[in-house]
């Protein structure tokens, strides 16, 4: 019996010594995150790009958005580059979206009928991607554009492979807006 | 105190197997040398006893004796005892029913027979037919207790002895607990739950075991449950020995569930994978002393309903909009598959306890692991790898003296707890809560005394100790932030119980403790998936106080028996989540920033119950809980309070007919209010309206005393109805589970 209080005694007093610091946490790698969205616009020789960046993820200083003027009644080669700059060389997650294209769809929506998106690409099963598009604008003036990344949507749902997210479902991954002005 | 003076009173019935009254039985009472026998209808009085433990013992011809401990204190106390026949076979272990009042501190418990009625439910929905208890539910299979509306950070739950261990934080953890290792739930309120680490002043929920039954030969018991909505199936074991020296005792329990249906849809991947074990050996030695080993695992995988996983405020909008969520499967499926959780937890406590002057001395070390994974559904394969994976250990120290002296029970303990919590950068995330590693010291005194001007308890408690945090700033590069924190607070409780004569009592109760901001509340940082939002902790909140007055009215009258309690709990510097006024721009779109604020806020309750007895087998039950919580600072609703609920049952006990034995019956109505008590803009979208369900349950017995089966039917949400429950996370995407017929069948050897 004594041998017992000597033992819970001994172990208690073994942890009432350690009051101690807890150690550094390890940083996680962050290589899942989307930091910077560029959209590319390209017709004959001019290029214009749009890009939403947001280095330092949810919290902190804010995302850097830069737009472009591009000009009515042309044909837009549009496309998406997706970056992950915490990492040192930058990630580039277009292709990882590429490699899993059945499970990733974009979506293009204007505020106005008059700037429209379509589809250049498709994956696997010939549904629409969205990382190859084609912009163009029938009128000049201020339109906003948003463009959705969808993780697993249902790409056979109503609608969906029109580019009408109503339907689609899944997670968003990205959501972001651009203000383009036309000339 | 003189002999005239003392006038408690304890009454019971002793039935048997069949529930029958069983007449002519010796019942004993000691010390004292008290000695009844029951009348024709099984019941028996004592009356003009004075306050304190006593032995019963109840010796019948034909039927095994039975013997117990019973506290009489200054109410009433009503036993029903049920003795099983001398053929050698116990199928039965004597259970006690009614309502047993024990110290003001007790609250309702659950007996080892309620716990086995129902053995395939998780330990929190066994906590739901707690009259004050609501569930937090995070769909079907995940279901966290909430105790007079305060849950998470303010209510502990104690294991034997032990603070259990967990991420307790979040609302969509439910506790890592098997409810059959214990052979007794208690929900102790008042100066009982000093001996409970933390801020506790609400109340704390207690597993405890009690004494294995004596027997030469192994005794146990085994069950098997089949639920129809998520075809679900579970298996339970008991088995126990005790020759007196040595005793052992074992339990396992396997659990299972797929896909859980709602009446107009299926809820796809609610599914869930429960199992556990535990052992318990005691040794006593001839001093009078006592060790106990006791070793439990638990482990859990929980699916979540696909169709809540959702990314910014854009889907949580257009998931509003759906009659049946995204993802819903017409096929039905076992399988589970992310969002889910992953749990597993380890419990190795040692427990010594000798005689020590008038009373024991006790020690406890107890030793916990705790993981949990959470898995969301990711791109690139990474759906495998966890989104949040935490490991937390726990060393448990406790020593504690309890002495009896006359009419005064006293208890002094001392407690260390020492634990660490750590993130594993496997996720790829930063950490929601960062790591952390805390001491704690802490001392607590209480004492009982029973007076002619009734039971007066009074306690305190005091603890010291410091938390070391290490966070990951937000900034880049990323940096680590150090912050240590204060633990010391103090809690005092003060309790009086007393008859105003011999059917009625009256008890009042006051407390005063103080918190430090947990963790999350000081330092999370992050996305809340499931509800889209940034949540965002505060490190420079100050500790929350306490303060806590319940009024309690019981008694019986004739048929009536009833119990009346309300109570006001003023917090000061309460914590909450309060969403800012600005949506923050991410890469993922906008999304709802909450951060965690302080106000004094005030929540007042009542909980009643009245009991109508019709004749000696049908009983009319009814319960109501009433909660309301207010912001005084801003005077605004408290969000996340229970609404209204009331229960109206009719029991029925009957005698055997043929082959059916001993059959029981049940009919419950539950409704719950729409949570009326809000304001616009404080929810994403309005309470749910008003619900209410009914329950059938049937229990009764085939064969032989020796070698019966013990039959239970319960019907949950039996007319199907379509609902969502306030309190369900669930809410925003889905309806509730609709009907749900439980079979489950008992052998005891």
């Amino acid at each position: 019996m004594k041998r017992v209080a000597f033992v819970l005694l001994a172990s208690s007093a073994l942890f009432l010594s350690c009051e101690d610091e807890v150690n550094d946490p390890p940083i996680p790698n962050e290589e899942e995150v989307i930091t910077t969205l560029t959209y590319t616009l390209t017709a004959a020789a001019s290029v214009h790009t749009f890009t939403f960046q947001d280095l330092d993820g949810d919290g902190g200083n804010a995302p850097i958005i830069s737009v472009d003027t591009i000009t009515s009644g042309v044909s837009y080669n549009g496309s998406l580059i997706l970056l992950n700059e915490t990492e040192n060389p930058a990630d580039n997650i277009t292709t990882e979206i590429f490699d899993e294209a059945e499970e990733h769809q974009f979506f293009f929506q204007s505020s106005d009928p008059a700037l429209s998106v379509s589809y250049s690409d498709t994956d696997a099963n010939q549904q629409p991607l969205g990382l190859l598009s084609e912009l163009s604008a029938s009128d000049p003036g201020d339109y906003s554009l948003t463009i959705t990344l969808r993780h697993e949507p249902d790409k056979s749902a109503a609608g969906v492979s029109d580019g009408d997210i109503a339907n689609a479902g899944g997670e968003t991954d990205i959501e972001v807006t651009f203000q383009i002005h036309v000339l | 105190m003189a002999q005239k003076e003392c006038q408690e009173k304890l009454s019971g019935l002793i039935i048997g197997q069949d529930n029958e009254a069983v007449s002519d039985a010796l019942i004993g009472l000691n010390p004292g040398g008290w000695l009844r026998i029951s009348d024709a209808a099984g019941s028996f009085e004592f009356d003009g006893l004075c306050p304190g433990l006593y032995t019963l013992s109840v010796l019948r011809l034909g039927y095994l004796s039975f013997s117990r401990e019973v506290q009489i204190k200054e109410v009433d106390s009503q036993l029903t005892i049920q003795l099983s026949r001398t053929n050698g076979m116990l199928s039965e272990v004597p259970v006690e029913k009614a309502h047993h009042r024990d110290s003001s501190g007790l609250g309702i418990r659950l007996s080892e027979n309620d716990l086995w009625n129902a053995p395939s439910s998780s330990f929190s929905d066994q906590l739901e037919n707690v009259r004050g208890v609501s569930l937090i539910r995070n769909g079907p299979g995940i279901g966290k207790p909430m105790v007079h509306g305060l849950t998470g950070n303010r209510l502990n739950i104690m294991n034997r002895g032990v603070l259990h261990s967990a991420q307790q934080w979040g609302n969509d953890h439910a506790p890592e607990l098997d409810a059959l290792s214990a052979q007794e739930i208690v929900v102790i309120k008042g100066v009982g739950s000093l001996s409970v680490p933390g801020a506790s002043n609400g109340a704390s929920i207690s597993l405890q075991a009690t004494a294995i039954p004596f027997s030469d030969r192994w005794k146990g018991r085994t069950a098997y449950a089949f639920g129809t909505n998520g075809r679900s199936h579970s298996l339970h074991a008991l088995l126990s020995k005790n020759t007196g020296s040595w005793a052992w005792r074992w339990n396992a329990s396997f659990y299972r569930e797929g896909d859980g249906q709602a009446p107009g849809h299926r809820l796809t991947n609610t599914g869930s994978l429960r199992g556990s074990s535990s052992l318990e050996l005691q040794h006593h030695f001839r001093d009078g002393s006592n060790l106990e080993l006791f070793l439990s695992h638990f482990q859990a995988e929980l699916g979540i309903l696909r169709g809540a996983h959702i990314a910014n405020l854009t889907d949580l909008e257009s998931a509003f909009q759906r009659k049946e969520p995204f993802f819903t499967r017409s096929e039905f499926s076992y399988s589970i598959d992310a969002p889910r959780q992953q749990v597993r937890h380890e419990l190795i406590q040692l427990q010594w306890k000798r005689p020590f002057y008038k009373g024991s001395w006790k020690s406890i070390y107890a030793f916990q692991y705790d993981q949990r994974k959470e898995f969301d559904i990711r791109r690139s394969g990474r759906t495998r790898l966890p989104a949040l994976k935490l490991d937390k250990s726990q060393h448990f120290f406790e020593t504690r003296v309890e002495q009896e002296i006359g009419n005064w029970d006293g208890t002094f303990g001392f407690q260390y707890i020492r634990t660490h919590n750590l993130n594993d950068p496997i996720t790829g995330i930063l950490p929601l809560i960062p790591d952390h590693l805390s001491g704690l010291w802490a001392l607590y005194f209480s004492s009982e005394h029973h007076s002619r001007y009734g039971l007066i308890e009074w306690g305190l408690r005091t603890e010291w100790g410091a938390r070391s945090v290490a966070t990951i700033g937000s900034d880049l590069p990323r940096t680590i932030l150090r912050y240590r924190d204060d633990l010391g607070n103090p809690s005092v409780q003060i309790g009086w119980e007393r008859d105003i004569n011999s059917k009625h009592g009256i008890g009042v109760h006051l407390g005063y403790g103080s918190r430090t901001p947990a963790v999350n509340e000081r330092y999370s940082f992050g996305l809340h998936q499931g509800v889209a939002s940034l949540e965002e902790g505060d490190p420079l909140l100050k500790r929350e106080h306490s303060f806590k007055a319940s009024l309690d009215f019981h008694g019986s009258a004739g048929r009536w028996s009833y119990d009346f309690m309300a109570y006001a709990h003023w917090m000061d510097d309460y914590i909450y989540l309060q969403a800012a006024d600005s949506l923050r721009l991410t890469i993922r779109g906008a999304f709802p920033v909450f951060r965690y604020q302080q106000t004094d806020a005030r929540i007042i309750g009542s909980d009643l119950q009245l009991d109508y007895r019709l004749g000696r087998r049908w009983v009319i039950r009814s319960e109501a809980s009433l909660t309301r919580g207010d912001d005084r600072e801003q005077n605004a609703p408290l969000v996340f309070m229970p609404p209204v609920r009331v229960r109206l049952g009719l029991e029925y006990k009957g005698t055997s007919i043929g082959w059916l034995k001993a059959p029981e019956l049940e009919l419950m109505h539950l409704w719950t209010a729409e949570q009326t008590h809000w304001l616009e803009g404080q929810d994403l979208i309005p309470p749910p309206p008003a619900n209410g369900k009914w329950e059938l349950r049937f229990s009764f017995r085939t064969g032989s005393e020796a070698a019966g089966l013990k039959w239970g039917i319960r019907i949950e949400n039996a007319t199907n109805q379509r609902y969502r429950d306030y309190l369900d996370r669930l809410r925003y995407f889905s309806d509730s589970k609709g009907i749900n017929a439980v079979v489950n069948v008992r052998y005891d050897f």
